[in-house]
């Protein structure tokens, strides 16, 4: 329980510090944050309005409470590019993203599983399995571009556009996320299950008459399950990255085109909320993964 | 330490022969009369959307690439060591909490954000902007290695005997260096096609280096939106990509294994 109390308040300290990083940038460093929105042609009124806007001739540690305190309150303030709050626009985009790379994660972890399943039990497939390891070998980013690009030119009569009443031409994108993800948790798990099988454990269970499946579930995959779950956290992250790149190929509305957008109008406000809002996210992960821990492995 | 020299002397020598030989090719010559010529014997890999020959950009943009990553190379490993080795000196207090604080923050949370929040402040991130910006987000995993590699130091024989023998800390830690640092460069080189990967995402992005300059991201990101009036632009460009990345990938294993094999 009070590692639980640990972690959650780590992951709050760890939000704050992502928060204070976000203040800086926008708040601090550039000299004059409302000056670099509107560029260097602008007149000084319009220069000096949006600057009362956006708070920025309080003195630095009001500026900081304030803003602090209307995140907790879930308030980023408005998209000045788009005039509707920010919280708005991100969690609509988010639905979309996270979508796909839930999707793609289940995949990644299913086909997973029934692969190295069929590896333990038909050990002729294990070689084939290999191959897993040249898919990591390519970034994420360059494996789904790859496949998209190779995909589109097998089978042209696939949609390579989203369609927001046509759900099915998710399935797509989702499978070529899902690409490296899959490789990826299929190396992981095929490593720790070869170290474990030469563990006198399971060589004993085997001896003992068990079943070579229960062996399997029992021994193998609980033996592994930390690595497992590390694994998958870490993958997170890369899914994640690919889903910003393939939503920009397949015109998908997710916070991809929106973390363009307005990095290209220097729309601060949104970015903050999007940074601010998916570190969160990540961070909430990582919170709860490190408490499962504790409860596969009491050793840790 | 030699093996580091040489590594980036090598990676320094083949993005300059790589720039060189695209300028003799001419990435910059704009032939309106030939906009998105298919490959040709005078164009080997055809034209892109202002007819400049594809083939110069290529390899100009791979050039580029690979120089900007001595860049990111650089400021990573200064930052990983400093702050390893400070974390690893006083294990156990502030300084290492501190650290070790900012190492998990950076690897739970995805660092395209943070990279794309920095770069969108400056109007025109140039190339050597947008690589420093990589390196100041990838220190994290060499710092890591370097601090575990200080600790090990740290309560090893060899400490206890210096520290006997009357050197000084200084000297101490100063001929650490090279059992340190070689860990975390090796990881760094892991992170080559990493590295590369997000400059290519960047600039697909739109945040990359501005239009007459080559670079992978932006010749990726017009051959996908014209994947079917030009195919060869998106082929020729993620080939390159997925090219430069594996054999990066499997020079890196090369040198970890020789690693463990010394």
């Amino acid at each position: 329980m009070k590692k639980i109390l640990i972690n959650t308040i780590n992951g709050l300290i760890q939000l704050i510090a992502v928060f204070t990083f976000t203040f800086i940038l926008f708040n601090i460093a550039p000299g004059n944050p409302a000056r670099i929105i509107l560029g260097p042609s602008a007149p000084e009124s319009a220069v000096k309005e949006l600057e009362k806007e956006l708070n920025l001739d309080k003195p630095l540690h009001i500026q900081f409470i304030t803003e602090l305190s209307s995140i907790f309150k879930l308030n980023f303030g408005k998209s000045l590019q788009l005039e509707k709050p920010v919280i708005k626009l991100v969690l609509n985009r988010a639905k979309l993203t996270f979508t796909l790379v839930i999707i793609a994660l289940a995949l990644a972890i299913s086909i997973s599983y029934i692969l190295n399943l069929l590896g333990y039990l038909y050990p002729q497939i294990k070689p084939a399995l290999n191959i897993s390891k040249a898919g990591v070998a390519l970034p994420a980013f360059v494996l789904s571009i790859l496949s998209a690009v190779f995909i589109s030119f097998a089978f042209p009569q696939l949609p390579m556009h989203y369609a927001p009443e046509n759900p099915k031409t998710l399935i797509l994108p989702s499978l070529i996320i899902s690409l490296y993800p899959t490789a990826m948790m299929t190396e992981i798990t095929l490593t720790k299950i070869n170290q474990n099988m030469q563990s006198t454990l399971f060589k004993s269970t085997l001896a003992l008459g068990i079943s070579k499946l229960r062996a399997f579930h029992n021994v193998l995959l609980e033996t592994s399950l930390v690595s497992i779950i590390a694994g998958w956290i870490n993958i997170l992250t890369v899914a994640f990255f690919s889903t910003l790149v393939i939503e920009i190929i397949f015109s998908i509305p997710g916070i991809g085109p929106l973390l363009v957008t307005a990095t290209l109008q220097k729309d601060f406000p949104l970015l903050k909320g999007i940074v601010i809002l998916n570190s969160a996210f990540f961070i909430f992960i990582n919170m709860i993964a490190d408490s499962i821990y504790k409860f596969i492995d009491p050793r840790l | 330490m030699k093996k580091i020299g040489i590594i980036i002397i090598s990676i320094a020598l083949l993005s300059a022969t790589l720039t060189e030989i695209g300028n003799k090719l001419n990435p910059y010559e704009i032939n309106l009369n030939a906009i998105y010529s298919p490959p040709s014997p005078e164009f080997p890999l055809g034209t892109d959307e202002l007819g400049r020959n594809l083939l110069a950009r290529l390899i100009y943009a791979v050039g580029l690439s690979l120089k900007g990553s001595l860049i990111t190379l650089t400021t990573a490993l200064t930052i990983a060591y400093i702050s390893g080795t400070i974390a690893g000196f006083f294990h156990e207090k502030a300084p290492d909490k501190i650290v070790t604080f900012l190492i998990t923050l950076f690897l739970t949370t995805p660092p395209i954000l943070f990279i794309v929040s920095l770069l969108s402040i400056f109007t025109e991130p140039g190339i050597s902007k947008i690589y420093l910006a990589i390196g100041l987000f990838i220190w994290p995993q060499p710092a890591r290695l370097v601090r575990a590699e200080t600790i090990q130091l740290k309560n090893s024989t060899l400490t206890l005997s210096m520290k006997a023998l009357g050197f000084p800390t200084t000297t101490i830690y100063k001929n650490f260096i090279p059992l340190t640092i070689y860990p975390a460069f090796v990881s760094l080189i892991y992170s080559l096609p990493e590295i590369i990967t997000i400059d290519a995402a960047l600039s697909f992005f739109g945040l990359g280096p501005q239009p007459p300059t080559p670079s992978l991201g932006k010749i990726i990101l017009n051959g996908i939106l014209n994947l079917n009036s030009a195919p060869w632009l998106a082929i020729s460009s993620i080939s390159t990509l997925a090219f430069l990345t594996t054999s990066i990938y499997l020079i890196s294993k090369k040198i970890k294994k020789g690693r463990e094999n010394a």
